[in-house]
This record gives C-alpha cells, sequence and structure tokens, in this order.
C-alpha cells in the first residue's frame, strides 16, 4: 500500500506555473554591466571552472531552480498530501467530543486542560479532513447536542468545535450515541469516534450499531474533591451534616476542609483521602433556623479540577412532620401516634402526610382509604366482594417490610373494562398490590407530591391486625418527610434545576456564576421553564435588580473526581478498548511542513538573491 | 621661477635624471653606423676591449708598442666599436589600456625610453597602435636631440581607443621597420593573438625583446560581486558571470599563468620582461625599479 496519499489530487494544476515563473525569471534577471578591460582571462577561467565543475551550469541558474523547488513544494502542498495510517478514511465520521467535568482537569498547574487537548485534536482531525469526507461534531456531559452535523466545511466545524465549553456535570455518552444513531440512519458509517479522558461508565448501555474508536486523552493530574454533601434529621432541632472529600490518586492526598454557614465558618477539617478511602466528615447543627452551607475545600498541593473544590447544601428549619388522618380513620390515628414530633393539629399550612376518604388534601403524600381515586371513576370500581391479594411492589417505598401474605378482604376494585388498566397507566396510576379481580392499591408519584390509592376499607380486612400495617403507616410518614425535606436534604446538582415557583410578575433573569445571564419568562402561575445548571457556583434569580433567589449548585459526583480512565468501555457485549495515541490520531498531513518548506526556500531565494546582487536599494 | 614643461608626461626633472641614463639591452643587436652604443665586436672607439697578435694586414697603428719593446713581439690593441641601435617602441593604445591610467603610464615609460635612447645616440621610433584593422601610427626612426620634440608630440597625440591586437601591429610594423636594436613593447598584453609568433617575428627582425607588462587593480584584482555580465572594453562582448571563490581562483590562476608564458616566451628569445604596477609612483618605477632590472643603466 502506497503510504502517502493527496487529498486535493486537482490542484497538481498549479505545477503549470512553473513555466510562467522560469519566463519570468529569465525576463526579470537584468545582470549589472560591468565593463572590464578584456574578457581573454574571463573567457577562460569560465571554460576553465566549468570544465572542472559538472554543476556550474546548474549553480549559475541556482536562484531558478530555488524557486523551482519552493514552486513544487507550494503545488503539493496545495496538494495536501497526508501520510496514511492505516486503512482508517471514511466518508463520514462523527466525533463524539467528552464535555464532562473531568475533561477541565489539568496535567500540571498552569497546562492546559484535557478539553484543551480534545480540542486540538479535533482540529487536526478537521486539518486532515479530506476531499469527499464529512464530519459531525457531537458533545456529551449529562446530556447530549450536535453543534456540527455532517459537513466538509472545515469553517463550520471549526466553529462548532471553538463553542464547545466544558460542562461541570458528569459523563454520560448514551444521549450522544443515540444522536450518532440517528445520524447512522439518515447516512450510514462504519465508525464513530469517542475522545474522551475515559471517565465514564465503565458500561453503557446501548446497543452500537457501529464501531466506536475509543480515543483516550490521557487523564489530569492528582485531584482532591467534594464528592457527597447533605445533611440528615438527627433530632428535632439538629441537622447531621455529612462530607466526604474524594481523591484521585492511589496515595493520600491533603487539604483543608472549611464549612461556612451564612459565610461563617463553622467547622474546619484538615482532610486526606487516596482514590480507594474518601474522607467523611460529620458533624452536627442547629436546625431552628435555615441557613446556606458551603464546604470549602483547599487542597494542599497542585490540584488538576477547581470546580469540585466547593459544595452548597441550603438547609431548612426543623419542624414536626404535620400529618393530617380523618377523623373516621382511628385505626391510622393510633398506628401514626406511636411515631414521636408528629403534629397532627396543625391547621394553617398544608399537611406533609394526609389519611383521606374524601378527596384531595394538597399534601406531599396523601392516601386515599376506600374510593376510586379522581379521574379513574369510569375505569375502575369497588365491589363488596371477597378476595385476597395476588402480588405486591415489595420494593415500594409504602410497602416496603409490609407482608400482604394471606391477606383477607371484604372488598376489591374491580377494572371496569379490558383496556381500563392500559387507561389508567396513561394516566400516571401504576398497580402497587394485585388482587385477584384488580387492583387493591394504586399508586401516582410526580415530583410535587405522592398519591396512594387503597381500593379497600382497612377494616374490612385482616389488615389492621398485621404487623405490616402500622409499618405501611411508618412509611407513608418517611415517604412525606422526605418530600417534605425534612429527613434529608442533599445538595444542588448541575442538571435541571427546581426553580421556585414566582409570585406574579414579569420575567426573572437567571445569572450564573460566571455572570451569564438568561431571561426567563414564568408561565400561568409563576412556574419557571425547566432549564439545566452546567456551571457549579451560586445561581441567582433577579427580578427588576432585586435578588429573589439564590442556590449553590454542586459537582457531587465521584466519578468525575476521581478522574478515573476506563481502559475499556463497554457496551452491552462489545468492548471498546482505548486506542493508543498513534493509532487514534488520523491521517497525518503534510501540507504544513511543505508550506514551512517552501517559505524557507524563499527566504534562502531571498538572501541569495541580497547575496548576488548586493541588495536591493 | 620654474620652466615650462617640455612634455606633459615627464617632468622637467624627470626628464633631466631620464638623460644621464642609457637603455640596458643585453644582446648586442646593433646597426653598423657608428653610434654610443658599443658592439661586442672590436672597433674603433676609445674603449679598450683585449691584445691579440698582430697579424699580416693588420693596422699598424693599433700596435702596442709598449709590448713590443718589451717582449719583442708586435700585440695588436682591439677597440670595442660603438654602434649605433634602432629603439623601438610598440605602447598598446588599444581600449584595454584605458582602464586605471594603464595607458597615460605607457606613454611616460615610453617617453622615458625614447628620451634615452635619443640622447645615447640611438635610432628610436615609435609604434603606437589602437584601431583594429587600421595601420599603426608610426614614428619613424629619428635620432639626437632634434627629435625629442617629435617624439613628445608624437607620444602626446590624442587617439581614440580601439580593439588593436599587439600581434597585428607588430606585424604591421615590422614591415617597415629597417634595423637591429631592441623592441620595448608597453602593453598589458590583453590580446587574444599568439605572442609566441610575435616575439618570433621580433626577434627574426634583431630586435631584442623587452616586454613591459603594466596591469591596473582592475586586472589584479577585478570588482567582481554577485551576478554580473562582463563586457570587454575592446570589442564589446559580454560574458555573464557570478562571483564565487571558485571562479575568482580561476581567474587569479589563469592570470599567473598567462603572465609567466609572457615571461617564458620573451626570454625563450633572448628577451626580458618586467610586469609593473600602472598605479605605482613612476619616479620609482623609472629610476630605482627598471634601473635595478637593468632596463635602463
Amino acid at each position: 500500500m502506497i503510504p502517502f496519499g493527496f487529498s486535493s489530487l486537482s490542484m497538481a494544476w498549479l505545477a503549470l506555473l512553473a513555466l510562467p515563473l522560469a519566463v519570468f525569471y529569465f525576463l526579470k534577471l537584468r545582470r549589472p554591466r560591468l565593463e572590464v578591460p578584456s574578457l581573454v582571462l574571463w573567457r577562460q577561467a569560465l571554460n576553465d571552472q566549468r570544465v572542472n565543475s559538472p554543476f556550474q551550469r546548474f549553480k549559475r541558474n541556482l536562484l531558478l531552480f530555488v524557486q523551482l523547488l519552493a514552486l513544487l513544494f507550494i503545488v503539493l502542498a496545495a496538494m495536501q498530501p497526508f501520510r496514511k495510517k492505516g486503512d482508517t478514511r471514511q466518508a463520514r465520521t462523527p466525533i463524539l467530543v467528552d464535555t464532562s467535568a473531568s475533561m477541565g482537569a489539568r496535567a500540571e498547574a498552569g497546562g492546559p486542560t484535557r478539553f484543551d487537548e480534545a480540542k486540538s485534536r479535533l482540529n487536526r482531525r478537521i486539518d486532515a479532513l479530506g476531499a469527499g469526507e464529512e464530519m459531525a461534531v457531537l458533545r456529551f456531559g449529562a446530556t447530549a447536542s450536535m453543534p456540527a452535523s455532517f459537513t466538509d466545511n472545515k469553517r463550520l466545524l471549526r466553529t462548532a468545535v471553538d463553542s464547545l465549553r466544558v460542562e461541570d456535570s458528569p459523563g454520560r455518552p448514551e444521549d450522544a450515541l443515540r444522536l450518532a444513531q440517528a445520524l447512522h440512519r439518515r447516512g450510514p458509517f462504519a465508525r464513530a469516534v469517542l475522545l474522551t479522558d475515559g471517565n465514564l461508565p465503565p458500561e453503557t448501555d446501548f446497543e452500537l450499531p457501529f464501531a466506536v474508536e475509543y480515543e483516550r486523552i490521557p487523564p489530569g493530574g492528582a485531584n482532591l474533591g467534594v464528592t457527597a454533601f447533605r445533611a440528615r434529621r438527627a433530632s428535632t432541632t439538629d441537622w447531621s451534616v455529612f462530607v466526604e472529600v474524594g481523591a484521585s490518586t492511589e496515595g493520600d492526598s491533603g487539604g483543608r476542609l472549611e464549612i461556612l454557614r451564612d459565610g461563617i465558618v463553622v467547622e474546619t477539617q484538615p482532610v486526606s483521602a487516596s482514590v480507594k478511602t474518601p474522607h467523611r466528615v460529620t458533624f452536627r447543627l442547629d436546625g431552628t433556623t435555615p441557613g446556606r452551607l458551603e464546604a470549602r475545600l483547599t487542597p494542599s498541593a497542585f490540584d488538576s479540577l477547581s470546580c469540585d473544590n466547593a459544595a452548597w447544601l441550603e438547609l431548612p428549619t426543623l419542624r414536626p412532620l404535620r400529618v393530617n388522618v380523618e377523623d373516621g380513620q382511628k385505626l391510622f390515628q393510633r398506628a401514626m401516634a406511636a411515631t414521636p414530633g408528629l403534629d397532627f393539629a396543625a391547621t394553617n399550612a398544608p399537611p406533609d402526610a394526609a389519611v383521606t376518604t374524601v378527596g384531595a388534601t394538597h399534601a406531599r403524600a396523601e392516601l386515599f382509604i376506600g374510593r376510586v381515586p379522581e379521574g379513574l371513576e369510569d375505569l375502575l370500581r369497588i365491589e363488596e366482594e371477597g378476595t385476597s391479594v395476588v402480588d405486591w411492589e415489595r420494593n415500594h417505598p409504602l410497602l416496603q417490610h409490609v407482608n400482604l401474605d394471606a391477606l383477607v378482604l371484604n372488598q376489591r376494585g374491580v377494572w371496569a373494562t379490558n383496556t381500563a388498566a392500559r387507561a389508567a397507566a396513561e394516566l400516571g396510576w401504576r398497580v402497587l398490590v394485585h388482587g385477584e379481580a384488580g387492583p387493591l392499591m394504586l399508586a401516582r408519584e410526580s415530583s410535587a407530591q405522592a398519591t396512594y390509592a387503597m381500593l379497600f376499607a382497612p377494616e374490612k380486612s385482616t389488615l389492621p391486625y398485621r404487623l405490616g400495617f402500622p409499618i405501611l403507616c411508618a412509611n407513608l410518614l418517611r415517604i412525606a418527610e422526605q418530600r417534605g425535606g425534612l429527613q434529608e436534604i442533599r445538595a444542588r446538582r448541575t442538571g435541571p434545576v427546581e426553580w421556585p415557583v414566582l409570585p406574579a410578575g414579569g420575567a426573572a433573569e437567571w445569572v450564573g456564576p460566571d455572570g451569564a445571564s438568561i431571561q426567563l419568562e414564568p408561565a400561568q402561575g409563576g412556574v419557571l421553564p425547566g432549564a439545566r445548571a452546567v456551571r457549579t457556583g451560586e445561581h441567582r434569580l433577579m427580578r427588576g435588580g432585586a435578588e429573589i433567589w439564590r442556590g449553590g449548585i454542586s459537582l457531587l459526583s465521584p466519578d468525575e473526581s476521581s478522574l478515573n480512565s476506563a481502559e475499556k468501555l463497554a457496551f452491552r457485549e462489545i468492548q471498546v478498548e482505548a486506542a493508543t495515541e498513534a493509532a487514534a490520531s488520523s491521517d497525518r498531513p503534510l501540507w504544513p511542513m511543505l508550506a514551512l518548506a517552501a517559505l524557507l526556500l524563499l527566504c534562502l531565494e531571498w538572501m541569495l538573491y541580497q547575496h548576488r546582487t548586493g541588495g536591493v536599494s | 621661477m620654474s620652466a615650462r614643461a617640455l612634455t606633459p608626461l615627464l617632468t622637467n626633472a624627470q626628464i633631466h635624471r631620464i638623460e644621464r641614463l642609457r637603455i640596458g639591452a643585453s644582446r648586442r643587436f646593433t646597426n653598423r653606423g657608428r653610434g654610443e652604443h658599443l658592439a661586442g665586436r672590436g672597433g674603433a672607439s676609445t674603449e679598450f676591449a683585449d691584445f691579440r697578435d698582430y697579424h699580416e694586414g693588420d693596422d699598424i697603428r693599433y700596435i702596442d708598442w709598449n709590448i713590443y719593446s718589451r717582449l719583442r713581439r708586435p700585440f695588436l690593441k682591439i677597440f670595442r666599436t660603438e654602434e649605433e641601435m634602432h629603439v623601438v617602441l610598440f605602447v598598446d593604445a588599444s581600449a584595454s589600456m584605458r582602464f586605471d591610467g594603464k595607458h597615460g603610464r605607457a606613454l611616460s615609460l615610453a617617453a622615458a625610453f625614447g628620451i634615452s635612447g635619443l640622447l645615447a645616440g640611438e635610432r628610436v621610433s615609435v609604434v603606437t597602435f589602437n584601431a583594429a584593422k587600421s595601420d599603426p601610427e608610426r614614428l619613424p626612426p629619428r635620432s639626437g636631440r632634434v627629435a625629442l620634440r617629435r617624439l613628445f608630440d608624437f607620444l602626446g597625440s590624442e587617439r581614440e581607443p580601439g580593439a588593436a591586437t599587439l600581434d597585428a601591429a607588430v606585424e604591421r610594423a615590422l614591415r617597415l621597420h629597417t634595423g637591429r636594436g631592441a623592441a620595448l613593447l608597453i602593453s598589458d598584453f590583453l590580446t587574444p593573438g599568439d605572442l609566441r609568433r610575435t616575439f618570433n617575428q621580433l626577434h627574426g627582425a634583431g630586435l631584442e625583446i623587452l616586454a613591459l607588462h603594466l596591469h591596473g587593480p582592475s586586472d589584479a584584482a577585478p570588482p567582481i560581486d554577485g551576478d554580473l555580465r562582463l563586457v570587454d572594453s575592446e570589442t564589446g562582448d559580454t560574458l555573464d558571470v557570478s562571483s564565487s571563490p571558485a571562479l575568482m581562483d580561476a581567474y587569479h590562476d589563469h592570470r599567473a599563468g598567462f603572465l609567466r608564458g609572457i615571461e617564458q616566451g620573451a626570454r625563450r628569445r633572448g628577451g626580458n620582461f618586467l610586469s609593473l604596477d600602472a598605479a605605482e609612483d613612476l619616479d620609482h618605477q623609472l629610476f630605482d625599479t627598471l634601473r635595478r632590472r637593468g632596463w635602463l643603466a
């Protein structure tokens, strides 16, 4: 196989420029005339020199030779030669670029980031793009996008590459692979290039319709970062705060961890962690007042990634769980009364947990007893017939440790039609407990509310006499605690932002930690459109110049902070090994060297001209 | 008040000093006419040469009677003959001599040798050649102090530089030449002709060859730098050269060989060769270099 090729062979016609070059050379070469007494000696000397030096004629036209050589190099450069690196060229190549947080790591202080290296490689690939070849650029962090679809326009591709930024979020290649799959359906290609530092999940649930060339960029240097930050309800007045610091090195990396509450340092600890043994810090904080916690990590040595050195946590005021149990539900009242710290008498605020036979309570976790939920009246009915439990979701939070075997019931739910179950599923309901003739418990869960429907009255079953009944009640209360943020508070991570519901008014301005701002137009009811935060730091919502919301967003990704670099990536049953740098690089373009050689030759020609003629006036 | 210069070619002081010098021709190519130049054979001058036995028929006036009175044998006193020598001054007036003041120096040297010859009683003729196709200009043989004015006028007259060659000029001049003596060739010898033939002709005509080569800075160190088109000052021919150390070395080698060839050619015919720098001081050349080399005695 010939190891060289030309991307633009048609430019060979430029070689015809040698003709006018030679013509102009001889037309231009006006030698200064010098009158000498006689040419007798000169003729003899010149003849003698020609005899002794067979290249004298060539030397006389050295300038022309150098000019022709420079033209040859220019023509060759225009033909865009390349050195083949095996049979790797294909007409369409999608490049999947990792823009996750670990790509922002540096190998040394002040050095380029992994992402800079990736962009450099990407630009080299663009430079090497030959005639008839197209490239697409896809980026992925937590989500994916396609800055440039298949094109051979190098300027467009470079603009797309320039627009790429590292996101402070974990790397998930599935979306990008799906985008590539969509491109593959429109026009097949044999191979996609995955440009990453290898900090990806070891196994990706994706069936590859094409081969993946895993081009791994060497990982960054040592890193120390906050990988977990949360608070758990320790008592009715205290939070138990938990911070985890992870490292990327096998040996211990040290630093200092400061916890600030509303800007005031409340805890300082030295930390030392390695990749296998993260450093964990637990301490108690007063929960009677709200506060904004910031975990600030100061590594004692070089730290390759800065976005994981801080994390933020919003602590609400600890309060009793508000529970509303209908007066007629004595069984539930008695079962829940055993749980300490509950407020059964709150009337000013919506309850966190509710048990009712009537209707919506707007509680975060509500349980309907012995009635068909609103909207399912046409699909479901309750019959006074005996039945038993066939199956239930044992791992559901509501039914954890609840044994429903041999439960006797005198009421049962029955689907009105054969298609009612599907219709109910389309409305967001799913069956938690299956009876002999139909569902016995249903659940509908959203980010705002969890609604459960018990299609039988407990007193018409043996449930109250079972150990599972108080457990079910405790599970309901725990769900309410979790959803009300009363059990555990986790720090916000990069990704979709949960905006607060705004009071009526105009648009709000979302200002990120880097000062970039986006206008958000609230929908009806003050609900802001969904948005993804890709930068760690404190984000603010402004309206009319006043700050109406502030929240810290953190990375908190052990994988990203570990800067782990996988040797192999698994896609279902296919394993892809990281390619060496030489194999991963594309065909080596030779035109820059040729252009440089042409430039040097032109400089040489200029020097020769200056030397021979004594310079140009 | 200084006296008016007799000629622009030489100062009066130089002329005065030259008057005491004689052309130092080593060979004895002389004419039968009586002159001041001593011939090799016996003659009637006052300068004693040798004794020999008296033979019958010898002029008894030359018998040395003092020896006879002592030895009683007659010996004859031999005296040197002072014969006239024809000095031909060939002056190159071609275009190549117009560089670096060579032509002016050639005229001055020719005037000096002419003065020396005329005041020594020799017959002096001058041949100048400048144009290739025309006959060389010639000052017919003269002798005596009265011919000085004619000599100065001839040498001082203006001539157009041309492409005359030395060999052609000598060949044409010798057609009109009579008498034996010496031929002084003052030239840069940058001529395409064959000088060996010229020297043979001169030698065959009974003329001792005195080849006086004049050179200037443009001959010894030509100002060649870069790509140049050299133009021959005589023929107008051109030659493209690109300066290089190799070329300059070849030029200098050829020049040295060229001069060596002229010297060998002259010496092979019993002549002499001397190379002078036209930029050198004339007094030094006349009264030091030429005297030490025996060209002017």
